[in-house]
């Protein structure tokens, strides 16, 4: 046992210096230092980089000595763009809603399955599920379920006699922006189920029971206990779940390829595209860039409105 | 039923006027391009020509497009390779093709990228651009099979006289058709765009979920849309290149194709979005009675539909017929640090076995003229697609910004003439300012 | 008021479930389908087999990639998890110089595109020789996942009472043992929420594999999908088959920690509904 005396030794003042550490000064950028670290170096670059090239006419097919400073020539060519503005507001639209769908869907699941039977350990794996498909998948189900020739929901709307002729779902710009969301919706609603339940371990039950006992009723408890206690959790997720939305562009792409006509196109399949068929990383990045911005003001903006950083 | 011999006496004639004249280009000017990256052109000696040591080992990457099936069939044709080229070893790396160009560029832009890819039409003009691509004209002069391979396929890999790929597989257009159904209604195969409309019309049946022609709107649909342009007699560049797709010839080929949707109703609903998937579920479903796609598709439209299907040149427009005739090609990348066995084992697909091996595998209309005698020459299958490379082949688009106009300008535009958000005329000015941008 | 809230909780569930279910089921029948591509008929329902799942496991380059995937996972929740159950007790218990950039810093790598990151990632990757390898895909993906992790967790932690670890170290605890005994323990529905977000996204993340590995020693299961569409056909029934499996660790991983997600040890956990 003598052998192990010198290991025994050297973890417990291992333990002993951790101990000391934590109750020092440093300790909070100990803690924080790593992740610093590595946000700096993947986040700060490419940064800084883009917006060097925003700033130029970077196209891989014109020669290198054409790629000078052009100011904001770029962003001003991006903004004048009618397609462009045209995507912009499909996005905003359509992250709008489809992140509402997920959050309000979400959130209702969650408030069902705040239980602890096993109906509702059963019912969590299977309602999250959606979240566990591969994108790849996702997009191939939804196609399925809107084709217009064998798809799922003409069959069924078809056998119920809801309509008589298939329709196609989208191949119409009346239908297919709410094909996709209702695909995105399918898609995304199991982080807020999630993060909310999550959330809502954290409210005391206490709380509820003294506001019952005190003759208040579900909805009311609802109102003024559950959900200023959610904020938090609402918060976060939100604000994540949107920016991402904002991004977001596989799902659409292989639904209708950002149609029929622009009717679904999104500002993330366009920035891919101007950047990786295009070629030009000069308005490519001046659009990856100006989504930045955009996310940052809507994030500034929600912190602000929801004084979530009050604490 | 062969080639004609006169047609190829003819050719051959012509190949050695052009090799003859590609040597003396090549010698002149060296290969070089202009730019920062100046890649060396790969030398004109042969690797086993006259070392008595032998080339030291050397392992080159190679991307391709073809998806999981094919990876055991190109680690076959590795090992076949290293057989022959001891020194060379070959490393697959298969790329899913929507990331192919992401992944390609993000590459090369970081200093990195593989030796040989596989290319097609619509990337060698951008990649070439790019400075991405080898200039191969060199020792492809020198190959003594060149002439195998016809002239319209090396002027597929080519730009301003110089060669940047071997070509491999012939992507050719043509039109699938239900000879079956046409039978039935006692109408002849359609042969240019009257008795085209007249037998889409003659078998559309909504009520039958049939339809007369399979337009694929979506992801693709373009290039239809400029066969029936030039059909027509429009352009998209003339000589110079300045853009001339506006025009009257241009308007009257857009108003005629979308006419079939907006005017008499043949083509499926779902049309305005249909991608790849779409159009060839709903034929070979029996849902519509014509189709245009290339010869690659031949296989898999035989094994669903079997007899019932013929194939036929895609029928005449008013001024000419126009079938588009591209090679699949594989290219060496100029920064790649190995360009001799890159070289070869670009060459290596465009010889007389591997293009066989890959004819059984996937059904590709080959590039060499002995390998289609041994294939497709006595398919009588193939008989439109010998019909489509005397009467009206065409080299389709090519140039570097047709790949973002066709995606963000031609099929959205188009599919808005379709919906009637724009008139045939108003949607070509779109089209023809939009790339008139993306020129600028 | 029992009886009818127990109804109403089934329906709900169930018209969710229909919600949910109807997609994967697609994909579960395609993938004992013998011919995903034909129209489905009730008569095919008995005619299942496994044959496409027997070409998954035996003739394509799904076990090593799956594997491939399942270590990039486990590692990369590992390692976020680590890094941010610290950062996240920081940004919650203390206030020090540049807490305010940091938290608006981690929020800011989530709104950068990927068109903006992917050359930029290359360059640092290639250069730490960390192209081609599960390490360093996974070091990326920890890169991304820890502010979002910070974030989720910072929230969490936000809504433990202070005076729980204050009676902690008044009873002798340094911080980091109030860290160990107070703070963790009470947050595990936030650590399991966040564990189950790390885990989903590095499993099933695409582009960066796509763009950062090569070959079978560093592909990733996403990408080896994705081959399965290829030029000249989509072989729809090793896909959806491929789809099954991929849905399996997750199910795993979230029937082991949703456990943790429903904690009623502290007496917390409003139940709102019925």
């Amino acid at each position: 046992m003598s052998g192990l005396r010198p290991l025994r030794v050297s973890v417990a003042y291992l333990g002993q210096r951790l101990d000391q550490i934590s109750d020092g000064p440093r300790w909070p950028y100990i803690l924080v230092g790593p992740a610093f670290l590595l946000v700096l170096i993947v986040s700060v670059w490419p940064l800084v980089l883009a917006i060097g090239i925003s700033l130029t006419d970077y196209v891989l097919t014109r020669p290198n000595d054409e790629r000078l400073f052009v100011g904001l020539d770029n962003y001003a060519a991006v903004l004048a763009n009618p397609v462009f503005q045209r995507v912009l507001g499909n996005t905003v639209r359509y992250v709008a809603i489809v992140v509402s769908g997920q959050f309000l869907f979400g959130l209702a699941l969650a408030l069902l399955m705040n239980r602890a039977t096993r109906l509702d350990a059963f019912a969590r794996g299977t309602l999250l599920l959606p979240w566990a498909v591969p994108g790849v998948l996702v997009a191939l189900m939804w196609a399925w379920i809107f084709d217009w020739r064998s798809g799922f929901l003409n069959g069924v709307l078809q056998s119920v006699g809801v309509i008589d002729a298939p329709v196609a779902w989208l191949a119409d710009p009346a239908t297919a922006p709410a094909a996709v969301m209702v695909a995105a919706i399918w898609s995304g609603y199991p982080f807020f189920a999630v993060l909310l339940l999550a959330g809502l371990q954290a409210i005391p039950r206490d709380l509820h029971e003294a506001a019952s006992v005190d003759g208040a009723s579900a909805p009311q408890r609802f109102w003024s206990i559950t959900l200023p206690l959610l904020m938090p959790s609402i918060f976060i997720s939100t604000v994540l779940m949107v920016i991402w939305t904002f991004q977001s562009a596989d799902l659409i792409y292989v639904l209708t390829g950002g149609g029929p006509g622009y009717a679904t196109a999104v500002v993330g399949s366009h920035a891919f595209s101007i950047m990786f068929r295009q070629l030009d990383f000069g308005v490519g990045s001046a659009i990856g860039l100006m989504m930045v911005l955009v996310s940052l003001v809507f994030a500034a903006a929600y912190v602000r409105v929801s004084g979530v950083l009050r604490q | 039923m062969s080639i004609s011999g006169t047609g190829r006496e003819a050719r051959r004639l012509r190949f050695s006027g052009l090799v003859v004249a590609l040597a003396l280009a090549a010698s002149a000017c060296g290969g070089s391009a202009t730019g920062s990256a100046s890649p060396e052109p790969v030398g004109s000696s042969q690797p086993t020509a006259d070392s008595s040591t032998p080339p030291e080992a050397v392992t080159i990457e190679f991307w391709h497009t073809y998806g999981e099936s094919a990876i055991p069939w190109v680690d076959e044709q590795a090992a076949l390779f290293k057989d022959k080229f001891p020194w060379i070893t070959v490393e697959q790396e298969p790329v899913p093709s929507d990331v192919f160009m992401t992944r390609l560029i993000t590459a090369l832009q970081a200093g990195g990228g593989p030796d040989v890819i596989l290319t097609s039409r619509d990337q060698i003009a951008p990649l070439v651009a790019a400075e991405a691509l080898l200039d191969i004209s060199a020792p492809i002069a020198e190959w003594e099979d060149r002439e195998q391979i016809p002239e319209e396929m090396w002027a597929g890999g080519s730009l301003d006289g110089a060669i940047y790929g071997v070509p491999i597989q012939t992507y050719l257009e043509w039109m699938y058709y239900r000879k079956d159904l046409f039978d039935e209604a006692g109408l002849a195969p359609p042969t240019d765009w009257d008795s085209m409309l007249a037998g889409a019309i003659a078998l559309t049946d909504p009520a039958q979920q049939l339809y007369g022609f399979g337009m694929r709107g979506g992801s693709g649909g373009d290039s239809q849309i400029m066969q029936w342009v030039e059909a027509n007699g429009g352009r998209i560049l003339d000589d110079e290149g300045n853009v001339v797709f506006d025009s009257p010839e241009t308007v009257g080929a857009i108003q005629w194709f979308s006419d079939l949707k907006t005017k008499y109703g043949v083509v499926p609903p779902s049309a305005v979005t249909d991608g790849f998937q779409e159009v060839f579920a709903a034929f070979e479903g029996g849902n519509t009675a014509m189709l245009i796609h290339h010869t690659s598709s031949a296989q898999r439209v035989r094994d669903a539909l079997g007899d019932k299907v013929l194939s036929i040149p895609i029928p005449a427009g008013p001024v000419k017929q126009v079938g588009y005739v591209d090679p699949a090609l594989q290219s060496v990348i100029s920064t790649s640090e190995n360009k001799e066995a890159a070289f070869e084992w670009a060459r290596w697909w465009a010889e007389l076995d591997t293009q066989s091996y890959w004819f059984d595998k996937l059904g590709y209309w080959p590039t060499r003229l002995d390998t289609a005698e041994q294939t497709v020459a006595n398919n009588p299958f193939y008989d439109a697609a010998r019909e489509t490379l005397e009467k009206s082949a065409t080299r389709g688009p090519s140039f570097p910004e047709y790949s973002e106009w066709r995606t963000a300008s031609v099929i959205p535009t188009f599919q808005q003439v379709l919906l009637g958000e724009l008139t045939p005329a108003a949607a070509v000015t779109q089209m023809a300012e939009a790339l008139k941008q993306l020129r600028d | 008021m029992r009886r009818p809230t127990s109804l109403l909780r089934y329906l709900l569930y169930a018209a969710a479930c229909a919600f949910a279910l109807t997609p994967i089921a697609w994909m579960f029948i395609g993938s004992v389908r013998p011919d995903p591509t034909v129209a489905l008929s009730w008569d095919e329902l008995t005619r299942f087999t496994l044959a496409h799942f027997e070409e998954l496991f035996f003739r394509t380059d799904f076990p090593r990639l799956f594997a491939n995937s399942l270590m990039v996972m486990a590692l990369t929740v590992i390692v976020t998890l680590a890094m941010s159950v610290s950062g996240a007790y920081a940004l919650s218990r203390f206030r020090f110089r540049g807490r305010a950039v940091l938290v608006v810093a981690f929020l800011l790598t989530q709104m950068i595109p990927s068109i903006l990151l992917l050359v930029p990632l290359y360059v640092m990757l290639q250069a730490a020789g960390l192209l081609d390898s599960l390490f360093g895909l996974s070091l990326g993906y920890v890169a991304f996942s820890v502010p979002v992790a910070v974030w989720l967790m910072k929230g969490y932690f936000d809504a433990i009472p202070i005076a729980l670890e204050e009676a902690a170290r008044v009873d002798g605890a340094s911080r980091l043992g109030a860290i160990l005994h107070v703070i963790i323990p009470l947050s595990w529905p936030g650590i399991a929420a966040t564990a189950i977000f790390v885990a989903i996204t590095s499993w099933n993340e695409f582009l960066f594999a796509a763009l950062f590995t090569s070959g079978t020693d560093s592909r990733t299961w996403p990408v080896g999908m994705q081959l399965f569409i290829g030029e000249f056909e989509l072989k729809w029934g090793v896909l959806t088959a491929g789809g099954v499996l991929s849905t399996l660790p997750v199910l795993v991983f979230f029937v082991l920690i949703q456990r943790r997600l429903v904690d009623g040890l502290a007496g917390r956990g409003g139940g709102v509904v019925g």
